[in-house]
């Protein structure tokens, strides 16, 4: 077929993501000349929202940033906050908070394994036709989301924006009877995630990798969610408090989503379950940690395409640990440490499940928020996104617009992009010249 | 294939899901549910959704399900019942009054514009293909619309929109109080 040396493809409302969002592509001579990822989605202005609000008020106004993870941005900010305001937590409410962000974990890589990505290695356009060649698999997989949406909700206080998290703890300590009631289908979650994780290792992937720079959250004895250093795979190993030191979000003039860059280098950087893996591996729990050595993958792994992989073992962790939390919880009290205001400044990292989050606040004496900054894991991704697009399109070239859309698209979906909270913040349009 | 966990016993004879966000008048859906709420209806199980593949969470052991989702409409409020052929595939039939329409008011899922369309290409409409496919929904589905303008971030609901909000909770409670008491079943003429 004899294509166009020079061309410009446009992929329109990219599906299969969270948010709106459109890739343009720019070919030249024959040459990806640029590619410019586009968020349509309006500014988001949750930061400036902030402002001037009780402090108390931040977990309920930053889980509206995003309906997927909600739990995400509430933990990062209630540490961040603590952090201010001089607040340790006890023991008991730290683990509460794992266990809350393995519901979470468990929902929100379950949707997208299931309903978004695992259709791509089918060659199906949507869920309902994958449900129609592997109903079984898919019913699995809502079984599983529907556990993770379950704890969220006992935990939470409900599954819609969770409104039990408080600055110091939690509003409510959930009932151990609460809890243990949820023994056996964490049991069952379970097995199931490792049946899961399992069928995804043996898809056909790409032979696409890339030399990333990854970064995540380590933590010396566990694996990260709530806490830890921020660590790259180049050995970059510092407090969170100073992330604004070695990264740095610019606004691009093709998007109204910020990107992340790695300083002084000025370069991209992948964040998320394949960070996460190839960084802590050794912390995924005895299962988890047992299926990534059968799975058939050399670690570490820089194929986007395998993050699949990542995420299902991430399952398999979030209920082997789970399971212990929940066995193993003999009540919380207080359920809320107190505290006192004070003027200060707070800064803090956690393990979304898309990847590092990042939030700084500076609070007055009175309690009042005087500024937010909120930095989610999609808008660190962005540029690597359009760094992997750029490496891969001149492999796919010769292929008509429709065809490189939805592989594009198909690469896109290897980061679970959730664009509208990636801004604070697939018509495919290809130009060829 | 892993066993399935043991059924769990009937949720409610009836389930109303509303579907929304907290952004302007994306809240129709949860507000429908605020409604009812404050009508203590007996028998009835109230949820809110901030996505549409949530309502997956919800379906069964259901007798009857009522979903509530803003969409971009000039008309009033809609309501459309949704039937399953032995296919699991889904058809969508307009109503006036509870009394099903002829077959000429058979609309396409797709033209709802609903609004919650444009989250991960997984609106209500394909959840409930999902739900079809993988034999799962309950018997007696209706889906309520509430037509909406705009969704500002974190604003309440618009005036126009609360209005058709109030409509809904109207015309969803006399519905759900025909429905016998005990068993959800209709009463009889």
């Amino acid at each position: 077929m004899s294509v166009p040396s020079s061309r410009t493809i446009t992929v329109g409302a990219l599906t299969r993501v969270e948010g709106e969002g459109a890739l343009h592509i720019d070919i030249a001579d024959g040459q990806v000349a640029a590619v410019k990822l586009a968020i349509f989605e309006p500014p988001r202005f949750f930061e400036a929202l902030l402002r001037g609000r009780p402090l108390e008020d931040t977990p309920d106004i930053t889980a509206r940033i995003c309906g997927i993870c909600p739990i995400a941005y509430q933990m990062t900010a209630v540490h961040a906050l603590e952090q201010a305001l001089g607040i340790s937590i006890s023991s008991e409410i730290r683990q509460l908070r794992r266990l809350l962000y393995c519901g979470e974990w468990i929902e929100s890589h379950g949707v997208h394994m299931h309903l978004l990505h695992i259709p791509d290695f089918f060659g199906c356009d949507s869920a309902l036709q994958l449900a129609q060649k592997y109903p079984p698999e898919v019913q699995r997989g809502l079984r599983l989301k529907q556990i993770g949406n379950r704890l969220l909700e006992v935990m939470g206080g409900r599954a819609v924006h969770p409104i039990n998290v408080a600055v110091g703890g939690f509003y409510r300590a959930p009932d151990k009877s609460q809890l243990r009631a949820l023994s056996d289908d964490f049991r069952w979650g379970l097995d199931a995630a490792i049946a899961a994780t399992k069928w995804v290792s043996r898809f056909a992937f790409p032979d696409f990798t890339r030399d990333y720079d990854m970064v995540s959250l380590h933590h010396p004895h566990e694996y990260p969610m709530n806490e830890g250093e921020i660590v790259s795979n180049r050995g970059l190993r510092i407090k969170p408090e100073e992330f604004e030191t070695r990264f740095d979000e610019r606004q691009v003039p093709h998007s109204t989503a910020l990107q992340a860059v790695q300083l002084p280098q000025e370069t991209a950087y992948m964040v998320g379950p394949l960070a996460r893996i190839n960084l802590n591996r050794q912390l995924l729990s005895t299962s988890a940690r047992q299926l990534s050595d059968d799975v058939g993958i050399s670690w570490p792994c820089f194929n986007p395409y395998q993050s699949i992989v990542a995420r299902a073992i991430e399952v398999v962790h979030a209920f082997e640990e789970g399971l212990a939390l929940i066995e193993n919880y003999q009540g919380c009290r207080p359920a809320r440490i107190s505290y006192n205001y004070r003027a200060g400044e707070g800064a803090w990292a956690t393990e979304a499940p898309r990847g590092l989050i990042f939030h700084r606040y500076q609070i007055a004496d009175d309690g009042l928020l005087l500024s937010a900054k909120i930095v989610p894991p999609t808008s660190q991704n962005q540029a690597q996104i359009e760094a992997d697009l750029a490496a891969y399109l001149p492999s796919i070239l010769s292929q008509d617009e429709r065809q490189m859309g939805l592989a594009c698209e198909r690469l896109i979906r290897c980061y679970d992009p959730c664009i509208s909270c990636s801004t604070h913040f697939l018509k495919l349009k290809v130009r060829r010249r | 294939m892993t066993d399935q966990p043991s059924p769990k016993p009937l949720l409610s004879p009836a389930v109303v899901i509303g579907v929304g966000s907290p952004h302007g008048d994306d809240r129709a859906g949860w507000e429908v549910i605020e409604g009812l709420r404050a009508e203590s209806l007996p028998q009835v199980e109230l949820l809110k959704a901030s996505v549409p593949h949530d309502i997956l969470d919800w379906l069964q052991p259901v007798g009857s399900l009522h979903i509530v989702d803003a969409c971009q409409s000039s008309e009033g409020v809609g309501c459309y019942r949704v039937v399953a052929d032995e296919h699991g595939a889904l058809q969508i039939f307009g109503m006036e009054s509870e009394q099903e329409m002829p077959q000429e008011m058979l609309v396409e899922g797709d033209a709802l514009q609903l609004r919650s369309g444009s989250t991960h290409q997984l609106d209500v409409w394909s959840v409930l293909q999902l739900a079809g496919a993988l034999r799962c929904l309950p018997p007696d589905i209706q889906l309520w619309t509430i037509p909406v303008t705009c969704s500002t971030r974190c604003a309440p609901v618009g005036a126009s929109t609360s209005a058709y909000v109030a409509q809904c909770v109207t015309q969803l409670r006399r519905q759900l109080l025909s429905r016998h008491p005990a068993t959800g079943e209709p009463h009889s003429a």
